[in-house]
């Protein structure tokens, strides 16, 4: 067992307690005690990757949470489970005692856990700084020695060591260290206060002078300052069942003082008269930027996204830009997004976007939120307000 | 979506999660916790009358001011809110406009054309899950058409492929 620094703890501690106040861990957490020391779990190359800690309640080991500590793996909390008691001393003893069986030449002077195929995790004993016997943990299979050749990065066969650390992109690398980096900065900050951060508690983090930011939120403000007002958005109502882009488009003209209504820009978009309507043509979508650029004499300097993903609408929520959102047969515009900043490793956070929605007609309705894993974005549009 | 015909048990397991999210303060604000009503899970249906997803209605007085929409699995969709501004249910349309079936019968009865008889009225969406109606079924003998309506908005479904 190798001792850790107060830092790691720390960080456990922070982790599971934001997860806790949030309540995506429950009651069962609730006061157990985390430990300075874990185990430390490496990666084939020997890098330690993480710590694997236990969570006791008294004596009793009653869970445990996997802390990386290698920047590869993108963010500190791997893993935690209270169904599964993690005792390292026992586990050694059961591990060598199987690695004895039927080896009574065997010969080691260092046992370590290796993550062999990450997140599996095996016994490597070493003599001399050489393996001379790897063990899966608990089945106790010996793990072959020779991967396969001639494959690619990250697709191992069944049962296959390989390294993690190496056989990382190059790309993919970078962007997990950027993420575990600003993860640990968060933690910097809050670990200055004085909090207790050897166990878990509800109310761990909830101190007078701390406010815990447990979503990343924002919604369309009159300028970027969001402390001076509420949201600055309206909602128009479609005038005939198929002039959601008329609507949607009325909207974030709105938002930039341009008032047409509904029938002019129905000439506009060629969606038709108000006696006689029809939709945008699927073919026609790139109108909706010239349409933008016209009606402004481009002031407004719009562009199309195909498919956008989540970023497109929180970037240009933060730049205090609407959006018209096309979902499949239907147009909306957007005003906000939240996303919730604490989930396990694995786990999709919560993303959900502020909808104006022009349907039903004649009224619209104003969804807080829409569910994003639920939904299809086609295209998305956004405008600049060009400066002179 | 799912085949499986919703249970009076799915019925109830939606609108209970609908009021634990309401009472939890998950959605809407305090005006709308404290005053409105949670309405029964109403079935949305797709093209082929398969459940796609629960309406949860959200009254207010005689006033349809908020609903959920939730995936069979009771994944919330969304939460959608007719109110311009808290507590102000002004501008919020007639309960009976939407949840009546009688008003929804007369209204698509306007479509009906000469032999036609009319349907039960089933909650579905006009291509996108976002744009619910009420689907209203016209039959004359072994034909069936559906005209749509939403508010006071009766209308056939559209053909092609627009935005609308």
């Amino acid at each position: 067992m190798k001792a850790l620094d107060d830092k790691l703890q720390r960080v456990t501690a922070l982790e599971l307690n934001g997860l806790r106040v949030t309540e995506v861990l429950g009651d069962e957490y609730e006061k157990l005690a985390i430990p300075r020391q874990g185990t430390p779990i490496h990666d084939l190359n020997g890098e330690v990757l993480f710590y694997r800690l236990s969570l006791k309640r008294g004596r009793t080991n009653a869970g445990y949470a996997d802390i990386a500590v290698h920047e590869v793996l993108g963010e500190p909390l791997l893993a935690t489970s209270t169904g599964l008691a993690w005792d390292e001393k026992a586990i050694l003893e059961a591990g060598t005692a199987a690695a004895r069986k039927g080896r009574r030449s065997l010969k080691f002077d260092d046992v370590r856990f290796v993550a062999f195929s990450f997140p599996k995790i095996a016994l490597q004993f070493l003599q001399e700084r050489q393996e001379t016997l790897m063990l899966e943990l608990f089945t106790w299979a010996e793990v072959p020695r020779e991967g396969s050749k001639d494959r690619k990065p990250l697709e191992p066969s069944n049962f296959e060591r390989w390294s993690l650390v190496e056989e990382m992109p190059e790309k993919l690398r970078r962007e997990r260290a950027r993420t575990f980096q600003e993860r640990l900065s968060l933690w910097d900050r809050l670990s200055r206060r004085k909090l207790n951060l050897t166990a878990i508690a509800k109310d761990a983090l909830l101190s007078r002078d701390l406010v815990i930011k447990l979503v990343d939120q924002r919604e369309l403000h009159y300028s970027a300052r969001d402390a001076d007002h509420h949201i600055c958005y309206e909602l128009r109502g479609q005038q005939t069942n198929v002039w959601c882009v008329g609507a949607s488009s009325e909207m974030l003209l709105n938002f930039y003082r341009y008032t047409y209504d509904q029938i002019r820009l129905a000439q506009e978009l060629g969606l038709g008269t108000l006696a006689n309507p029809n939709g945008l043509p699927y073919s026609r979508v790139g109108d909706v930027v010239t349409v933008l650029e016209n009606l402004t004499s481009n002031a407004l300097d719009a562009t199309m996204f195909v498919n956008p993903d989540f970023n497109i609408f929180r970037d240009e929520i933060r730049a205090n830009r609407p959006l018209i959102s096309f979902i499949p047969g239907h147009s909306r515009t957007v005003a906000g997004y939240t996303r919730s900043l604490f989930t396990l490793v694995g786990d999709i956070p919560y993303r959900g976007l502020l909808v104006y929605d022009p349907w039903p007609p004649n009224m619209g309705v104003i969804t807080k939120w829409e569910n994003f894993a639920t939904q299809t974005y086609q295209y998305a549009y956004s405008a600049v307000l060009r400066h002179v | 979506m799912s085949s499986q015909k919703p249970t009076e048990q799915d019925r109830e397991n939606v609108a209970q999660a609908a009021r634990q999210m309401l009472a939890r303060g998950s959605v809407g604000d305090e005006p709308l916790r404290s005053s409105a009503t949670v309405g029964g899970a109403i079935p949305v249906r797709g093209p082929n009358r398969e459940l796609h997803s629960w309406f949860v209605p959200l009254t207010v007085g005689d006033r349809l001011a908020a609903f959920f929409q939730f995936l069979p699995d009771r994944t919330l969709m969304r939460f959608s809110s007719f109110q311009r501004r808290p507590g102000d249910c002004s501008g919020c349309p007639p309960v009976a406009e939407w949840l009546n079936a009688d008003r929804i019968r007369n209204r698509a009865a306007t479509q009906l054309q000469a032999d036609e008889t009319i349907g039960e009225p089933f909650l579905s969406y006009d291509r996108s899950p976002d744009r619910l109606v009420w689907a209203v079924p016209l039959s004359h003998e072994h034909d069936e058409r559906l005209v749509y309506v939403v508010g006071d908005t009766v209308y056939t479904p559209p053909s092609g492929n627009t935005f609308g």
